[in-house]
């Protein structure tokens, strides 16, 4: 019995020795070399230079302002921190080579006589505002304007494969107003500055302000299937005047990657974002539903612009966005979005549909593409508008005109060429065939066998008889 | 005893069994990405044990070490300058320009408070401590109109913003989108403001463009466009429209254009009457400083003398590549087999075909110009005055030169030409002296299929700054060599054709061939006197110039798989743009290309191992360490010693992961490398390399500086920055080609000519790896379009490959030394570029005499880019941090395959031959020894793992004692 606990507490001896060569084990290590060349000594009976200094406008230390001619050892550089120069006003930028004001590197070995004028530049005087941005220690420049701040950043993406530089935009009065009506309560977003960086295919990147002082960048992008808003890096900020109500129990580390304020609240009244231009362009969204679990899986579609996302559908009218979990080291699928589609009357699956040329249906959910083949799904043919002919621009591969059954056609363009599948619509039109003259609504030539049409800058031949026996 | 309860180590003894294996799981995975977290923590990898010497191993030393600031303000200096003679004066009506100072302007579009610093992707800048154009106008004496710039700034015109696509990888998803604000959201307080600040209407025109994604030229989604993305929005023609009509009430002075796009605009509008435009600058990407260089220009304090380094368009459609650049698909891909359609890792089904030869931006529009005036036969309708706006190397000054005195005196291998150039203005200012050839274009050519340019780039210089009225004798040396040709068909080699050859000085490759004409005896606007016959061939010469001057190698065909008419894989045969049919060969549209079985056979790129190859030493221990083999030669008998002391994983690891660094070696004593991105600046590094240098102009602007003095300033920079940054290599600079206005990565390249290109980076390569730090000129070779990049099928012709493409490396490699290349992710032909043996080794190792290395682009993604058929072609080293997903097996399961094995060995051998003469070398001398090192985090995986394996032994015998003590 004893000495059962004498083992088990000698094991337990040793478990705490194991654990306590942790910290031992991990500082014998980082011992990196930074090897030193040679050192060399002065001597007064190698050659030496002279060296004329020019102070070029300026005065040395000892107030003289005129050249002085000092004599250098070969191989060795000048000891400037003997010849400081003053200049009220100016800011002294080293030294030019007098004869063709090439600079002269600071660290350079004197290898013949030489005559160096200084270098100068008018001193800028740094503003200060209320408002700091310090990131890494370091204090970001801001510029200031009727109340509105702005500042440059490049913050690094992916692990610093590339970067994302922005100017961002702080309108002070809605930062500081917004900390007003703040209460204090823990964890609040008190601040959203957008930038001047967005991406055509609604990438942003933006700076949330918290009210613990702290500040992080964001670049939001699609991962996975997802929009993800990815932290870039993080910083303090500070106004005049304001101390932030909570304090963050640890100061904020930069990240990369992670969202370090993950899930605090925005109390404030978000004012709507600005329109999208002229271009009037949103985002269809699918409408959001929740597969029973009972259901069965009736057909799978693919992604055609990446191999890790598929469509599901399953029997009680719910299909899901499923993410590959095997190149994530995991194996199955992962549900990204659950949404609502009927297929009795030809498919709908909340998003504008495209039918391909072979026949299958595609649609655009967080723009991945996925084609469905109607007849394994079982779709019912629809009793609406059907395509009955189409023909490419004469003076574009990418773009091409489609005729439909209810007197519609749609200018289209081809989306593969940016590495997507199926067409965009940019224009719909009316048209109407009587007594075999065609009316496109927009003017044309009719060129016998043909009738001619240009819209957006793409001509169109539309051969009419094979129109008319296509509405047939 | 609590200590002793059954419950307590069963939860212990499960817990730490599960974190033991969870962190098992986690080590493996963390060592599998040991080069990614490498860089990312920026971890020492190796110590250096030093041995007993003196030596002083500071090889490459920082001449600014310690005087940072002073650095800082150079780079600043250079950046100002060479924007400041980078920027070309496009149009100056009436002398609008300069602007006086003191003078109330009011800047124009959005762009006017976001303009465009370079350019997106890799090669993007940090302009975080870039002045806007507000402050540098205002600095040198403007008064800028405040209520105007808030309006676009914070007001409501700065709701609309720029947008680009979003880049993944190899492709950049979305459009360039311009989405400029429009004039109805114009406030009339805004309105009401112009008035004050009158007396010049500055408006900034920006476009964008970065790796992965081509401009749009038929699908530009901005309205009023017709697609085109270099073409003005209706928002734009609005806006200036109404400035014409502010300035016909007298409210703005003047209206002036600042060009704010490394990719040449459509320049219709710019003499339009609708606009009455007065002035305009392109500035291109100004980089950090260079908007101070615009606003000295403006007022006066510069006087502008880029020129360009492309022809501008009225229309950039107009272009005989337009129609064959984009997006390309092979009619039956599918039936024959060729299906992936990924962007990101391949593309077998897309290509491109350079129908328009050797007859890129000035040598089709100058040449066809000539025919028309000799009115050649076939050449159809042409009208060069309604294409071309300005023509290459054309810029305008504030003052004006003449030349005098041009002669040229022939010595055996050059053409020593000399002209004076004379200031006949009132303005101080510098100006670029442009030295073209002529040669001849013969019936041996018409019958061979070999095209001759009218006029091609040989030479030029730029004087120093010349006050008003003095002059100054510049002397241009043209090698001889520059007046072969490639034949492709006849002799397989280069010539010297029969017929006369001509030189000339000419403001631009225009005026140049109106010299050439008037000396020929046409009517024309040039001057006879500024041009000379130099040579008459009277037979054509098969030999003179069919071994290389470099190396002695003969010269032959290597790219006749990349020609559609000489290889089996395309069903089709194309007719290249000629000059013996102009109105005939012209691409009029896309070719539609159908593939056979053979393409899509050839397109697996299977591997073929050597045979009789013996099995390479490994492990020797011959004491040898690479520092001994500093200066060595590359043929030197030790490097078989050293290279017989590395294992095969050695060599291996070495090779395959690459990404952003080499790995240290201990068997050899190599220390691990850093390489960053760099043609605008050494950008910042998550390498562990400090922090990010001057962000310079794009290479575009570089390029227009015309001036070698400006390149090697910028090389010398770089190269210190570098050292600074603690990065050994530098991929870049870019020397690719501007095929035509619309690829995305315009900016990272200098020019439409590959002669101009060349010249003007090999001062920059030289003074780069002055500092032993070398360089990886990218994309060697044939990527012109960044659509489907990664396995695009480029087909060319082997005359058009080797005198529009190549010579930008030829010459980096001939003139720079350059140590080092970057392949391209398309592929050459049917054949990924980086495994083409053609390219690689016969052409630039065996003609140009290439001893460096030359890395892939990124690699781990894509499924091509086979790291046994680049190393059989003769590519050294993947910038990747794990094996791409390719169809070839995988190198380490190669070990013994003797054939493998050896080339494995010589790209090994390759990178440290680069490596040893390099910065990478500071600090070791051949006595030390290099070991490496656990990094910290290894070591705290290793010691976590330890400590929870010891919890989780001990958890599970304390739990087995407790179970026995319960009994």
């Amino acid at each position: 019995m004893k000495n059962k606990k004498r083992a088990m507490l000698g094991v337990l001896a040793l478990m705490l020795g194991g654990t306590m060569s942790l910290g031992a084990f991990a500082s014998c290590q980082g011992e990196g070399g930074s090897p030193t060349g040679g050192t060399k000594e002065e001597d007064p009976n190698a050659p030496h230079y002279s060296v004329t200094l020019d102070p070029n406008g300026g005065a040395f230390a000892d107030g003289s302002t005129e050249a002085k001619t000092i004599s250098v050892q070969e191989g060795f550089s000048i000891d400037w921190s003997k010849y400081g120069l003053v200049w009220e006003g100016n800011d002294h930028l080293g030294w030019m080579y007098a004869e063709n004001e090439k600079p002269f590197p600071g660290a350079r070995y004197v290898t013949e006589d030489t005559t160096l004028k200084a270098r100068w530049s008018a001193t800028e005087e740094k503003a200060t505002y209320d408002l700091t941005l310090t990131i890494a220690g370091e204090e970001l420049t801001l510029s200031y304007e009727a109340g509105v701040y702005q500042f440059y950043y490049t913050g690094e993406i992916y692990g610093g494969y590339t970067k994302r530089g922005a100017l961002y935009t702080v309108y002070e009065e809605e930062l500081m107003a917004n900390a007003k009506k703040d209460d204090g309560s823990a964890q609040r977003i008190l601040y959203r500055a957008e930038s001047n960086y967005v991406e055509a295919t609604g990438g942003e990147v933006y700076a949330l302000f918290y009210n613990d002082g702290a500040f992080e960048l964001f670049y939001k992008y699609m991962f996975q299937g997802k929009w993800t808003d990815y932290s870039m890096l993080m910083g303090y900020w500070t106004n005049k005047g304001y101390t932030p109500p909570y304090q963050a129990p640890e100061a904020p580390q930069a990240s990369q990657g992670i969202c370090m304020h993950e899930g605090w609240e925005v109390f404030y009244t978000v004012e709507e974002k600005p329109s999208e231009g002229e271009t009037g362009e949103t985002e269809e969204k699918p409408v959001e539903a929740t597969t029973a679990e009972d259901a069965k899986e009736i057909y799978t579609g693919t992604c055609s612009n990446t191999d890790t996302m598929r469509v599901v559908f399953f029997d009680d009218n719910t299909y899901q966005i499923q993410y590959d979990l095997s190149g994530q080291g995991a194996s199955g699928y992962y549900a990204v979005g659950t949404y609502a589609y009927t297929k009795d009357n030809g498919l709908d699956v909340g998003v504008t549909l495209t039918e391909n040329e072979d026949g299958t249906l595609s649609f655009t959910v967080d723009q991945n593409t996925y084609l469905v083949d109607p007849v394994a799904l079982g779709v019912q043919p629809k009793a609406e508008a059907r395509e009955i002919y189409t023909v490419g621009a004469t003076n574009s591969k990418t773009m091409r005109v489609v005729f439909f059954d209810d007197n519609t056609y749609q200018i289209q363009y081809d989306l593969s060429g940016q590495g997507s599948s199926g067409y965009y619509t940019t224009e719909t039109h009316k048209w109407s065939l009587v007594d075999g003259k065609l009316d496109v609504e927009v003017e044309s030539v009719d060129k016998g066998d043909t009738v001619e049409f240009t819209t957006g800058g793409n001509t169109y031949a539309v051969t009419v008889a094979d129109l008319a026996a296509a509405l047939n | 005893m609590k200590l002793f309860s059954k419950k307590l180590w069963t939860a212990c003894s499960s817990v730490f069994t599960s974190a033991f294996a969870v962190m098992i799981a986690g080590t493996i995975v963390a060592n599998f990405f040991y080069t990614s977290l490498n860089a990312f923590f920026a971890c020492d990898t190796y110590k250096v044990v030093k041995g007993d010497t003196n030596e002083n191993t500071n090889r490459y030393p920082d001449e600014w070490a310690g005087y940072n600031d002073w650095f800082e303000a150079y780079e600043r200096e250079l950046c100002e300058k060479t924007e400041g003679e980078g920027a070309v004066l496009l149009k100056n009506e009436n002398n609008a320009l300069p602007l006086a100072k003191g003078n109330n302007v009011s800047l124009f579009s959005h762009s006017s408070v976001d303009i465009v610093y370079s350019g997106t992707g890799s090669g993007s800048v940090d302009a975080a401590s870039a002045p806007n154009l507000k402050k540098a106008f205002t600095d040198r004496g403007l008064n800028v109109n405040e209520k105007l710039w808030t309006f676009y700034n914070t007001g409501e015109g700065s709701k609309y913003k720029r947008k680009v696509p979003s880049l993944d990888t190899c492709s950049a998803k979305g459009s360039y989108e311009v989405n400029e604000t429009p004039w109805s959201v114009y406030t009339d307080e805004v309105k009401a403001s112009f008035r004050k600040f009158g007396d010049a209407a500055i408006f900034v025109l920006s476009r964008s463009g970065g790796e992965g994604g081509d401009l749009a030229r038929t699908n530009a989604v901005d309205e009023g466009m017709n697609g085109d993305y270099l073409a003005l929005s209706a928002q734009e023609k609005e806006v200036l429209a109404q400035l014409k009509k502010y300035k016909d009430d007298g409210v703005f002075g003047k209206i002036v254009v600042l060009l704010n796009s490394s990719n040449a605009v459509n320049c219709n509008f710019l003499d339009d009457e609708k606009y009455g435009i007065d002035a305009c600058l392109w500035v291109g990407g100004p980089g950090a400083y260079g908007t101070n260089a615009i606003a000295d220009i403006l007022v006066g304090n510069v006087n502008p003398s880029g020129r360009l380094a492309d022809t501008y368009l009225y229309n950039n459609l107009e272009n005989p590549s337009l129609v064959n650049f984009g997006d390309c698909t092979y009619t039956n891909a599918a039936a024959v087999g060729l299906t992936d359609t990924n962007d990101t890792n391949e593309t077998n089904v897309n290509y491109v075909v350079y129908q328009e030869g050797i007859y890129v931006g000035y040598k089709y529009y100058e040449t066809r110009y000539e025919d028309v005036v000799m009115q050649t036969e076939n050449v159809g309708s042409f009208d060069y005055a309604s294409q071309v706006y300005r023509p290459f190397g054309y810029g305008g000054s504030y003052t004006t030169f003449a030349y005098s005195d041009f002669t040229v005196k022939e010595t055996s291998d050059s053409f020593e030409v000399s002209v004076t150039v004379t200031n006949t203005g009132s303005k101080a200012g510098k100006h670029a002296v442009e030295i073209y050839m002529q040669k001849p274009y013969s019936e041996y050519d018409k019958e061979f299929g070999v095209e001759k340019a009218a006029v091609e780039l040989v030479g030029f210089d730029k004087t120093q700054l010349l006050s008003a009225g003095k002059s100054e004798k510049v002397n241009v040396s043209v090698p001889k060599e520059f007046m072969k040709s490639y034949d492709a068909n006849e002799a397989k080699t280069y010539i010297l054709d029969q017929g006369d050859y001509y030189l000339t000085v000419g403001t631009d490759s225009h005026n140049a061939i109106d010299n050439i004409l008037e000396a020929k005896g046409f009517d024309t606007d040039g001057n006879a006197k500024m041009a000379k016959k130099v040579a008459t061939v009277n037979k054509v010469d098969t030999k003179i110039y069919s071994e290389s001057l470099v190396t002695g190698e003969p010269i032959t065909n290597h790219f006749d798989e990349a020609d559609i008419n000489k290889y089996d894989g395309i069903s089709e045969q194309v007719t290249y743009l000629s000059r013996s049919d102009w109105e005939g060969t012209y691409p009029k549209s896309t070719i539609q290309l159908t593939a056979t079985n053979q393409l899509a056979k050839d397109v697996l790129d299977e591997y073929v191992p050597g045979v009789g190859y013996e099995k390479p030493v490994y492990g020797a221990s011959n004491g040898l360490t690479l520092a001994m083999m500093m200066g060595k030669d590359y043929d030197d008998p030790a490097w078989d010693d050293l290279l017989d002391q590395m294992t095969f994983e050695e060599q291996e690891q070495l090779v395959v992961y690459g990404f952003h660094n080499t790995r240290a070696v201990a068997s050899i004593g190599k220390p691990s490398t850093m390489e960053e991105n760099g043609p605008q600046g050494v950008t910042k590094s998550f390498m562990g390399a400090g922090s990010a240098g001057m962000a310079y102009p794009a290479e575009t602007v570089m390029a227009s500086t015309w001036s070698k003095e400006i390149m090697t300033e910028i090389g010398d920079c770089l190269g210190i920055q570098a050292l600074k940054s603690n990065v050994n290599g530098i991929y870049g600079p870019g020397a690719n080609i501007h095929r035509n206005a619309y690829c995305g990565r315009n900016y990272e390249y200098f020019s439409e000519d590959a002669v101009f290109s060349g010249l003007m980076m090999a001062p920059e390569i030289r003074a780069i790896q002055a500092h032993g730090v070398y360089v990886q000129m990218k994309h060697f070779a044939l990527n012109d379009q960044e659509t489907h990049r990664g396995g695009l099928m480029t087909w060319a012709n082997e005359q058009a490959i080797r005198e529009a493409y190549l010579p930008a490396f030829e010459i980096g490699v001939r003139e720079g030394g350059a140590k080092g290349a970057m392949t391209v992710m398309n592929r050459i032909g049917a054949i990924w570029g980086g495994a083409h043996y053609g390219l690689h080794t016969q052409v630039a190792r065996g003609e140009w005499g290439f001893d460096g290395y030359t890395i892939t682009d990124y690699s781990s993604s894509s499924n091509f880019t086979s790291v046994i058929n680049g190393l059989s072609a003769g590519v050294s080293l993947w910038d990747g941090y794990t094996y791409g997903e390719t169809n070839t097996p995988k190198l380490k399961d190669l070990s013994d395959d003797n054939y493998a094995c050896q080339v494995l060995r010589e790209g090994v051998k390759r990178i440290l031959y680069v490596q040893v003469n390099s910065s990478a070398m500071n600090g070791i001398s051949a006595t030390d020894r290099i070991v490496p090192i656990l990094t910290w985090w290894q070591s705290a995986l290793i010691a976590v793992d330890v400590v929870l394996g010891v919890l989780a032994a001990g958890s599970w015998v304390m739990f087995v004692l407790s179970q026995k003590k319960e009994k």
